[in-house]
């Protein structure tokens, strides 16, 4: 049951773009175990949709991965060739995007899609359309969508954007199996939606036992519904714990930075931020990417990247302030 | 989201600094395909060709009422490069002081169908949804439903064949693109936050649409004048291909070739160098124009 | 709404553009030159002659009854005769108007072939060295017009290398088929007269494929980097995440969205076609309705010019309900929101 499901190790990927390379992701290491529900949690621009496409293997052209692995049990899936991928995919891999505007493509019908998608998941073998329909009417429904019957027939344009992401859903219902990955499911929606859609996600999850990789700016969420948190900085996993844990006793001051900066409910006075902005990936800093906004930085933090510091209770830092020897620096 | 220092007090400096900066930054990003920079070179190349024809050309007299019937239909040599046709003129002289014209005809027909394209354009997509927009852009319709060739050669043949009649007809051809491209920058524009305040603040429609609209969409603008450029050069040639528009002595592409093409296969040169300096002429502004568009472009994050 | 009804609206709306386009032709025929009359009889004809005419053409009715009186002749077919060549319009068009069809209906097979394969190739194996050679091509093809390449390939592969012939429909001696739509090609298939075919095809490439290379480079591009912008979109990513194999995203999930631009541009360009059409049919010596077109404009012959513009405006007409309806078909936005997607 606790087997591990993916498993990202020293993942660097590269962009090639006018005027240099971008180097987006500096050696990313990230687990999930079957059934659990992992959070992904950093700013925009911090690597974590790339991360994600890295491991899709849909990663534009002009990316590279100079180094690293992906091992989806076991196996190491950079190596596989497009069949072996397509294999792999459509047997249980499924994600939602953060626009579910772009995610549907917008000149066929949703049942066009969904039918497509069901035909290619491993574990279907239904010859005829009828069947196709039945799990794809099935799915509809159960994402709560009104009237699946004409939702078939309709395009994405049709729809409003609550109702566009629950089709997004329902992809994920007709062929869950193992991993469902949620790229900010709730960014672009209502308030109100926002919820229900969270919801059917755990339901999702929970019902078929499936892993989560939830990937979100949004602190709160995180924290409603996964087990255990990654928090990415510039394309490194800075700090992972499990989530009641992390919010308790955050370590790395970037993390600290993360909550002091939601702004509280009771209790008045402002919010603070973190100065500076994330670094130019032409250009990175050589040691730990966090080092140039850090109010606790010292000299080892520009030399090279600190590594990744077990604290006990699976609590994991990348910062030099928890190295054997530096309590000082540090004002817990 | 990269390298923009906008925190810091270097950026609220002195305004002929940021001028400077940001036109540095423009050619950086223009001059990163060598195409573009090529392009840059052979549109350099025609207008100094054009303005300085008299002085340039090796024979500038053979552009106007020549005759000499002794040196007619010559081939390539050393003394006439690209030959010479049938009534002895030399065909080099002439396609450098066809320029001239092909760039009037541009710079004319450009000015005029820039500007009231963008102000039809502009005033309907501010409008859009009301009465002004339907009237504007039915009519523009109308016109954009007939490809601009066509349009063009129609309004020239009824007129009498002048240079100024074919910069009319190809006028007249022209603005409605404009219009159109205008108006649909514009009406997705007008939906921005920035306009939706200066509206609040209680600005003129005049200063919107001059001030906040018409500056994003120059980007667009400029590139499209600067691909024009060619195109209008190619109907400006095709109307003289026929004999509308500038006539004889005076040179212009189209009528060379018209006049070449009868000596084919015999005498090639009369009117292979013709169709050879009108492709050299809209690919340079062609290229020139993508270079236009990538020194424009914004930054990708 | 579904496409049915679709195309029945923009049938309807044509109609109205048809009345539209003969009002405007009647305006060009019966204002713009003057007195029709003495046109036509000449300068030198006395008044009173000219006169009957006038009352002959019913000149001296009020507009609106000399447009219903046009319109019923027109109907009828008689579009007049033509100044020029002292023939019925109706005749000149026969003859003319088949041979630049057929032009410009194999140049469009060609831009849509060869534009749309190059474009897709090209973005499957995107900066290969195919995509490379195809990308200078297209663009050496966009900005050197049709008549230039007509002159380059006359000379290249008309009299360099003779490979083609390079004048009128048919070699000298060689007799074209009994008619039935008046295109060559199309008559010898449907006669069985291979041979024939063969010829007038052979006389079609050079002028074609001068035609045609400006319009399909600029397809093949807008096709390849209308496929390259699509590519990198979240709904492709989906469709590959959830395992739809390669082909099937490419072929069907990438390719329907990305030929609405370049079937737009090329529909546009088919168009534009007929009006380049007329430089290419005077260097090859093909005696077609563009050719005829220029001829009777300069010389303002009325009635002939009337039946042209008829002739050419039912065929933009046609070509944009078609390019419409594809377009529809493949996007479904534009029938389903008001006003299209702006």
């Amino acid at each position: 049951m606790s087997e591990i499901l993916l498993d990202i190790r020293n993942l660097h990927v590269w962009f090639k773009v006018y005027g240099g390379v971008l180097k987006v992701l500096n050696g990313v290491n990230f687990t999930v175990k079957s059934g659990e529900k992992v959070g992904l949690v950093g700013e925009t621009g911090c690597g974590k949709t790339t991360t994600m496409k890295a491991l899709l293997r849909v990663l534009p052209n002009l990316a590279l991965i100079p180094e690293g692995d992906i091992l989806v049990r076991g196996r190491n899936i950079l190596e596989l060739n497009s069949r072996e991928l397509a294999d792999l995919r459509g047997r249980g891999l499924s994600m939602i995007f953060q626009d579910p505007t772009s995610a549907l493509n917008p000149v066929f019908t949703i049942g066009q899609q969904l039918y497509d998608v069901i035909k290619y998941s491993v574990g279907y073998s239904g010859r005829k359309i009828a069947d196709k329909k039945n799990v794809a009417l099935r799915a509809l429904h159960e994402a709560r969508l009104p009237d699946p019957e004409r939702m078939l027939d309709s395009y994405p344009v049709q729809l409003s954007g609550g109702m566009r992401q629950r089709v997004c859903i329902a992809f994920a219902i007709a062929t869950a199996r193992e991993l469902l990955i949620a790229d900010e499911p709730t960014t672009n929606l209502d308030v109100t939606i926002q919820d229900q859609v969270l919801r059917l996600i755990r339901d999702l999850v929970e019902k078929k036992g499936a892993s989560l990789i939830l990937i979100t700016h949004s602190l709160g969420l995180a924290r409603e519904i996964t087990e255990r948190v990654y928090v990415m900085y510039a394309g490194n996993m800075i700090e992972m714990a499990a989530t009641s844990l992390l919010f308790e006793k955050p370590l790395h001051p970037y993390t600290r930075g993360l909550l002091a900066s939601v702004p509280r409910l009771s209790g008045g006075g402002f919010a603070e931020g973190i100065p500076g902005r994330i670094p130019d990936y032409r250009n990175p800093p050589p040691g730990c990417r966090f080092e140039p906004r850090c109010q606790h930085a010292f000299e080892s933090c520009s030399k090279a990247m600190p590594p990744c510091i077990d604290i006990g209770n699976g609590h994991q830092v990348a910062c030099y302030l928890y190295q054997k020897g530096q309590e000082g620096k540090r004002n817990v | 989201m990269m390298t923009e220092k906008m925190f810091t007090p270097d950026a609220i400096e002195d305004p002929w600094v940021r001028t400077l900066d940001s036109l540095k930054k423009t050619w950086y990003k223009f001059s990163r395909n060598w195409l573009s920079v090529l392009g840059l070179v052979m549109v350099f190349t025609i207008i100094f060709l054009a303005v300085f024809a008299p002085y340039v050309t090796p024979y500038p007299q053979h552009a106007g009422k020549f005759v000499d019937f002794k040196n007619k239909n010559q081939p390539p040599s050393w003394q006439h490069l690209m030959g010479t046709d049938t009534i002895g003129r030399d065909i080099l002289s002439r396609i450098i002081f066809s320029f001239r014209n092909a760039l009037l005809m541009a710079i004319v027909v450009l000015s005029v169908s820039v500007s009231l394209g963008t102000l039809t354009g502009l005033t309907a997509g501010y409008y859009s949804g009301t009465r002004v927009d339907i009237v504007i852009m039915r009519v523009t319709d109308v016109f954009i439903s007939i490809p601009p060739i066509i349009l063009a050669l129609s309004i020239a043949a009824v007129l009498k064949p002048t240079l100024m009649n074919a910069m009319i007809a190809v006028t007249i051809s022209w603005w409605p693109w404009y219009t159109r491209m205008t108006y649909s920058l514009a009406s997705s524009i007008k939906n921005e936050y920035y306009v939706q305040a200066a509206e609040l603040t209680g600005a003129s429609k005049i200063y919107i649409l001059f001030s906040e609209i018409l500056p994003n969409c120059s980007s667009s603008l400029f590139t499209k004048m600067a691909l024009d450029v060619g195109w209008v050069t190619l109907v400006g040639a095709a109307l003289s291909f026929v004999g509308l528009g500038e006539q004889p002595p005076k040179p212009a592409l189209g009528t060379m070739i018209a006049e070449g093409v009868e000596r084919m296969p015999g005498q090639w040169w009369i009117a292979l160098f013709p169709a050879l300096a009108i492709m050299f002429l809209v690919l340079g502004f062609n290229l020139f124009g993508d270079g236009i568009r990538d020194a424009l472009s914004p930054e990708e994050a | 709404m579904r496409l049915g009804p679709f195309i029945l609206r923009r049938l309807a709306l044509s109609i109205f553009v048809l009345f539209g386009l003969s009002i405007l032709i009647f305006i060009i025929a019966r204002i713009v030159p003057g007195d029709p009359a003495r046109l036509t009889l000449g300068p030198r004809a006395p008044v009173y002659v000219v006169e009957r005419l006038r009352q002959q053409m019913h000149l001296d009715k009020p507009l609106h009854q000399q447009y219903g009186l046009w319109l019923w002749e027109v109907a009828h077919g008689n579009l007049g005769d033509s100044l020029l060549t002292r023939r019925p319009v109706k005749q000149d068009i026969k003859e003319f108007f088949p041979a630049t069809l057929e032009l410009v209906g194999i140049t469009a097979i060609f831009i849509i072939v060869a534009g749309i394969s190059l474009g897709v190739t090209s973005a499957r194996y995107a900066n290969t060295w195919f995509d490379n050679v195809v990308r200078l091509f297209s663009y050496l093809g966009i900005v050197t017009p049709a008549f230039a390449w007509a002159v380059i390939l006359m000379l290249l592969f008309g009299f360099v290398w003779h490979l083609f012939p390079t004048y009128g429909r048919l070699t000298e001696g060689v007799i074209p088929p009994p008619t039935i739509t008046g295109m060559y090609t199309v008559d010898s298939l449907l006669n069985g007269r291979l041979d024939i075919f063969w010829d007038a095809f052979m006389h079609l490439i050079l002028p074609a494929t001068a035609l045609a290379l400006p319009p399909m480079s600029q397809a093949a591009r807008i096709t390849r980097s209308s496929m390259a912008d699509n590519q990198n979109k979240d709904c492709m990513s989906s469709m590959i995440a959830y395992g739809v194999p390669d082909k099937v995203v490419t072929g069907k999930y990438l390719l329907k969205p990305s030929l609405i631009s370049p079937i737009t541009v090329m529909g546009m360009d088919i168009a534009a076609t007929f009006g380049y059409a007329f430089m290419v049919e005077k260097i090859f010596g093909f005696p077609g309705l563009a050719r005829y077109g220029i001829q009777v404009m300069l010389n303002k012959d009325v009635n002939a010019i009337s039946g042209v513009v008829l002739v050419l405006g039912v065929v933009f007409i046609t070509l944009n309900i078609v390019v419409d309806i594809i377009v529809a078909y493949l996007d479904p936005r534009i029938r389903l929101l008001k006003g299209g997607i702006r």
